[in-house]
């Protein structure tokens, strides 16, 4: 080779240019810029509450989104079914799920955000949703963090508690009519129940009972100690405490549960109801009479209630009404004697009649044809393992024949729920859990027809129309359903296990019943449903949805959630 | 003074340059600012292995215009959204055509600075598992969708011949290897799934199946400004 020689071209500079180093400065930069990029809401932890059986829909509450999830399964014309799902947002930081009384509305409480963080603040709130998604939602300002909601049966009151020991004022409610649009200050009206030295521990409705010749809506909050009327109509008005225990007094009378005994319409003086109350470790019955006050001045009460403590053998376990010759009486069943007590409120009289069986469960069925005729009777029983028997006791007149009318039968294995069926005197045992056994029971008859079916700790539904029950083994990919009116059970084969049950009776939309089916939830935390007809389940009809609850997860708004809320 | 740089353009511009075939191996980096991408990464940095040859398909010193083919792959996606328990997994394969536009400047034969278009095809594969389910098979998907770059970067190359005073034929220009190093910005279309699980490949069985509908996951969209480096090799 020789230097004569010309060169193609010139020579380069050498590989390690000097853009080498502003390249990896520019990597390096990039790379950083890229990492931590990750919005929040990816990290959060999953917070699914549900289902809850609506009408014609199952919901979820996904409280990481926010948002409301109702999925209904739509018959097709020519069988099977088509899925709706359906993702509504709530307000900030969901706490409660809960269905209207008619079950075509969920409810949500949400406990907003005192903002910062990215968020604008937010009161706690009540929305009531229609599960279509087609109506706006109603939207309850409640503005104090209520974690309990109690509904009345006819649907058109919501009491907001308290049932944690958190609370800055536990005393406090917010009283809803949900059958009235939101008005500030208005509706939800905020009340402070006047304190004891307790809190609201339950609240329970007297919707619609008559006082006098009125028909009174009536909140019933449970203290220990004592009780609190509070008159949901007037709500200015003084609301009305009534003890349970001397103030001084060191016994803790803590109400458990109650019964109502409506008053005689007929009655010259007005009707005067009575509601009964029960608690644990006393041994009494508290009778509250709810007399007409028409006199009573302009802010207070225009009922009074009055006292009677009536002392039963032992605490009532349960108790119930049933109907005697002069008005309602009540049935208390106290396990520890074992006995029962009727007890007639309007004389405090009380007739003891001693079981051969102990019972902490009643349950009355107020027609049932015997050789006498029509009866009152009532199921005496007791859950859990040991006790195998029950009794029997006709109530009507049962303060003459006392033991008599008691009638005890074994029932063959011990018992853990009385279910009842589409026939006002057959009940369905649910045995002990370990053998999962059921069987129906004829309360006319006093016979015990043991099934096939065993469901152990596997999922139940009954038919809206009392006409089948619906039972799911854990682990097995089928269920079984037992067809009351011809006794015959069916085991049907599915694709997974079931963990849950819902017979859904429908929505009704014109003259059809929209959403009506028996969903089987397969317990998946993406979503896992099928889809059975409630009428007449087969494979064939079948349908099912899988990952409705991960549903458009791609698309999350990330802006919707810039960062943890600020409680 | 005009009239001689006109000719001296004019012969530039028609003088035959070198044609070429490039191989190129890159390493793309793109900053993916979408929160879709979050479903399946735990960073906005979209990495992506690239391969792509060249051919010039029109040269005139200095300039030349390659016609570009090419393929990209990134297969490694995978991430957890843990409010949906769903743990996410994508493969993302593109193929391309593209036009590279560069330039020799007179003098810097190891420098070749350059602008490039691409445009074509994504697809887009993605399984979502259910992550509470231990034996839940997973929901797959695939989506098409398309896609366009734009950039520009410069080519460092070791052109052979320098290191022969006389190199042979075989050796002489173009050949050389070299890097290169761009920005740009990748449009992606957004990628759409709707996973199911998959059907049982026994026909029975499958038949057997209840019939299962599947779910919207949403869509991904992995559009973002590249960083793009790698090896050259012109033939």
């Amino acid at each position: 080779m020789s230097d004569s020689h010309p060169r193609p071209r010139p020579r380069p500079s050498p590989p390690g240019c000097p853009l080498g180093a502003p390249a990896l400065a520019l990597l390096a930069a990039l790379a950083l810029a890229a990492c931590g990029g990750r919005d929040e809401i990816w990290d959060r932890v999953r917070d699914v509450r549900g289902p809850l059986a609506l009408a014609g829909h199952l919901a979820w509450v996904d409280a990481a989104l926010e948002e409301l999830v109702t999925v209904e399964a739509r018959a097709r014309d020519g069988g099977g079914f088509d899925f709706l799902v359906v993702r509504q947002p709530v307000g900030r930081r969901p706490v409660l799920l809960a269905a209207s009384a008619d079950r075509t509305r969920a409810l949500v409480v949400t406990h907003g955000t005192t903002g910062g963080a990215g968020y604008e603040a937010e009161e706690e709130r009540l929305y009531r949703l229609d599960p279509t998604g087609r109506e706006a939602p109603a939207v309850y300002e409640l503005r104090s963090p209520f974690d309990a909601l109690a509904l009345s049966t006819d649907g058109r009151w919501a009491v907001a508690s308290f049932a944690s020991d958190d609370a800055v004022n536990p005393n406090e409610l917010a009283v809803v009519r949900l059958d009235q649009p939101p008005a500030p200050d208005t509706n939800p009206r905020l009340v402070p129940v006047r304190t004891y030295g307790s809190r609201p521990l339950a609240v329970h409705f007297l919707e619609d009972l008559t006082i006098g010749d009125r028909d009174r809506q009536i909140a019933l909050i449970f203290s220990a100690r004592y009780v609190t009327l509070i008159d949901l109509e007037h709500l200015d008005r003084r609301m009305t405490t009534v003890f349970l225990s001397a103030r001084a007094s060191t016994d803790a009378v803590v109400p458990a549960a109650l019964a109502v005994a409506p008053g005689d319409a007929t009655d010259p003086d007005g009707a005067t109801p009575y509601v009964f109350l029960r608690a644990p470790g006393i041994a009494d019955v508290f009778a509250l009479a709810l007399k007409d006050n028409p006199d009573a001045a302009e802010d207070q009460n225009d009922f009074g209630p009055t006292v009677n403590e009536i002392p039963v053998p032992a605490p009532p376990d349960d108790f119930a009404v049933f109907d005697g010759p002069e008005g309602a009486l009540l049935l208390a069943v106290h396990g520890r004697t074992p006995g029962v007590t009727a007890i007639d409120p309007r004389t405090t009289a009380a007739w003891d009649v001693r079981l051969d069986a102990a019972a902490t469960r009643v349950q009355i069925f107020p027609d049932v044809p015997t050789r006498e005729g029509r009866r009152q009777l009532a199921l005496l029983w007791s859950p859990g393992a040991g006790q195998t028997r029950a009794g029997f006791l006709v109530l009507d007149d049962v303060q003459t024949r006392l033991r008599r009318n008691l009638e005890t039968i074994d029932l063959g294995a011990p018992v853990q729920q009385v279910l009842p069926t589409g026939d006002p005197n057959r009940v369905l045992l649910v045995h002990d859990a370990f053998s999962g056994r059921l069987s129906i029971l004829d309360v006319a008859d006093r016979t015990v027809e043991p099934l096939g079916v065993w469901v152990g700790a596997g999922a139940l539904a009954t038919h809206p129309e009392g006409r089948a029950f619906f039972f799911a083994t854990p682990g097995r990919d089928a269920i079984s359903e037992l067809r009351l009116d011809t006794g015959h059970a069916e085991e049907l084969r599915l694709d997974a296990a079931p963990a849950g049950l819902y017979a859904l009776p429908g929505r009704p939309v014109g003259s059809t019943l929209r959403g009506r089916a028996l969903l089987v939830d397969h317990g998946w935390s993406s979503g896992y449903l099928t889809a059975l007809p409630l009428d007449a389940p087969d494979r064939a009809g079948a349908r099912s949805i899988q990952g409705f609850l991960a549903e458009g997860f791609l698309d999350t708004d990330a802006d919707r959630h810039p960062a943890e809320e600020v409680p | 003074m005009r009239r001689r740089l006109l000719v001296a353009a004019l012969v530039l511009a028609s003088a035959p340059a070198a044609r070429a075939t490039d191989v190129r191996l890159g390493a793309d980096m793109a900053w993916v600012q979408d929160s879709s991408f979050d479903a399946f990464w735990t960073n906005d940095l979209f990495s992506r292995f690239d391969v792509c040859l060249a051919y010039t398909t029109f040269a005139s010193v200095p300039f030349r215009l390659d016609a570009e083919l090419g393929y990209g792959y990134a297969g490694y996606l995978g991430a957890t959204a843990a409010f949906a328990a769903i743990e996410s997994e994508l493969s993302v394969h593109d193929a391309y055509v593209g036009l590279r536009a560069s330039i020799d400047p007179p003098g810097l034969s190891w420098l070749r600075p350059y602008v490039r278009v691409q445009g074509g095809a994504t697809f887009g594969l993605a399984s979502f598992r259910d992550a509470s389910a231990d034996d839940a098979p997973a929901y797959e998907d695939w989506s098409v969708g398309g896609l366009v770059y734009g950039g520009g970067g410069v080519e460092l190359v070791l052109p052979l011949g320098v290191f022969l005073d006389e190199p042979p034929a075989p050796l002489s220009e173009p050949m050389a290897f070299g890097i290169f190093l761009e920005g740009g910005y990748f449009y992606r279309s957004a990628l759409s799934f709707h996973p199911a699980i998959p059907a049982p490949e026994d026909e029975d069985e499958a038949a057997d199946r209840i019939p299962v509908a599947g779910f919207s996951a949403g869509d991904v969209v992995l559009s973002g400004g590249e960083l793009r480096i790698g090896f050259v090799a012109r033939l």
